[in-house]
């Protein structure tokens, strides 16, 4: 694997986002700084994809992070810029058991060597669950999601309703307006928001539950299409 | 690998424009996202992302929220 090398010192990228974190407003050299930063992620980024593609016969996407969401994360979490680990990522989504999960994984780290595991299957984040892989490529992690279709349809519906109520409801806080009922609501006693993020929630533990027992019969398929249908029926008068 | 430069708007958690670049053109791509993000300074409301991908349709499976409602999500599956 080729060495892929900062031209920033670890140093610099501190100060940076230390200024970045702090600033009111990013000054646009900061900003320009920051760019050039994340575009040094794009070489470790394309050899991620080739493996993927080429080695491991994987479909997966990928994109570099927002400078806006690099900044909302330097803000929120006290994360130093220099450590940050999701600059640069892939994800792969598919419909498979989580043993498939498991076996996918294992040849995505034997194909990185020195690569980190995150199981949040094992330890969900606020209902959030995948297996993300953090693959070192030279100076540069780049983070592999591996999701199951059924965590994916969690992750990106909260991620969603995150757009318009509040990134800090992926964080396990309530969402803006906790107490407003949904909008477009026909029913004035229908739930409020704060209701459809425990919704949510309990509909990841619900799926967790099903995803556990790996070839669900037809009761236990019946117990997450009612509440996949409960979850439904909420979200149409939602967005 | 194709490129998809995305512009979607976090307060009606809409996309309001879909760009696609060509195998050749990633660091035309690149290029045009961060212009427009530098663009886009002082509209905090909207997201200029920049998603690669064989096809389309691969970008819609794991990046659906860009493509579809939150019910159309749920009903996808």
């Amino acid at each position: 694997m080729p060495v892929v090398r900062r031209s920033m010192s670890i140093s610099q990228i501190r100060r940076l986002g230390d200024r970045l974190r702090h600033a009111a407003q990013p000054s646009v050299e900061d900003l320009e700084l920051l760019q050039r930063l994340r575009l040094e992620y794009d070489a470790p980024l394309q050899i991620v994809e080739r493996t993927l593609r080429d080695e491991l016969q994987m479909h997966a996407t990928s994109r570099l992070k927002t400078v806006q969401t690099i900044i909302e994360k330097l803000v929120r979490e006290r994360t130093r810029l220099s450590s940050m680990e999701d600059i640069a990522g892939a994800r792969i989504v598919e419909e498979m058991t989580l043993a498939e999960q498991d076996e996918r994984v294992a040849r995505i780290v034997a194909a990185f060597p020195s690569a980190r595991l995150r199981d949040r299957r094992a330890m969900p984040s606020h209902g959030y669950r995948a297996v993300h892989v953090i693959a070192f490529v030279g100076d540069f992690p780049v983070e592999i999601q591996v999701r199951t279709h059924l965590q994916d349809l969690w992750a990106q519906s909260t991620e969603a309703l995150a757009v318009l109520w509040g990134r800090q409801i992926q964080y396990g806080e309530p969402p803006e307006r906790a107490g407003d009922g949904i909008v477009g609501a026909d029913d004035p006693f229908g739930p409020t928001r704060r209701e459809v993020i425990d919704l949510l929630r309990s509909l990841s533990a619900t799926i967790a539950e099903v995803e556990a027992i790996g070839q669900p019969d037809a009761t236990e398929m019946v117990g997450l299409r009612r509440v996949l249908e409960r979850f439904v029926r909420v979200f149409r008068r939602t967005v | 690998m194709r490129y998809f430069l995305i512009v979607y708007d976090r307060s009606q958690g809409r996309r309001r424009e879909l760009t696609e670049f060509s195998e050749g053109q990633r660091a035309h791509a690149l290029e045009e996202r961060a212009r427009r993000e530098r663009d886009a300074l002082e509209q905090p409301e909207l997201e200029v992302v920049l998603l690669a991908a064989e096809s389309r349709a691969d970008l819609e499976r794991t990046h659906g929220r860009y493509f579809k409602s939150v019910e159309e999500l749920a009903a996808a599956r």
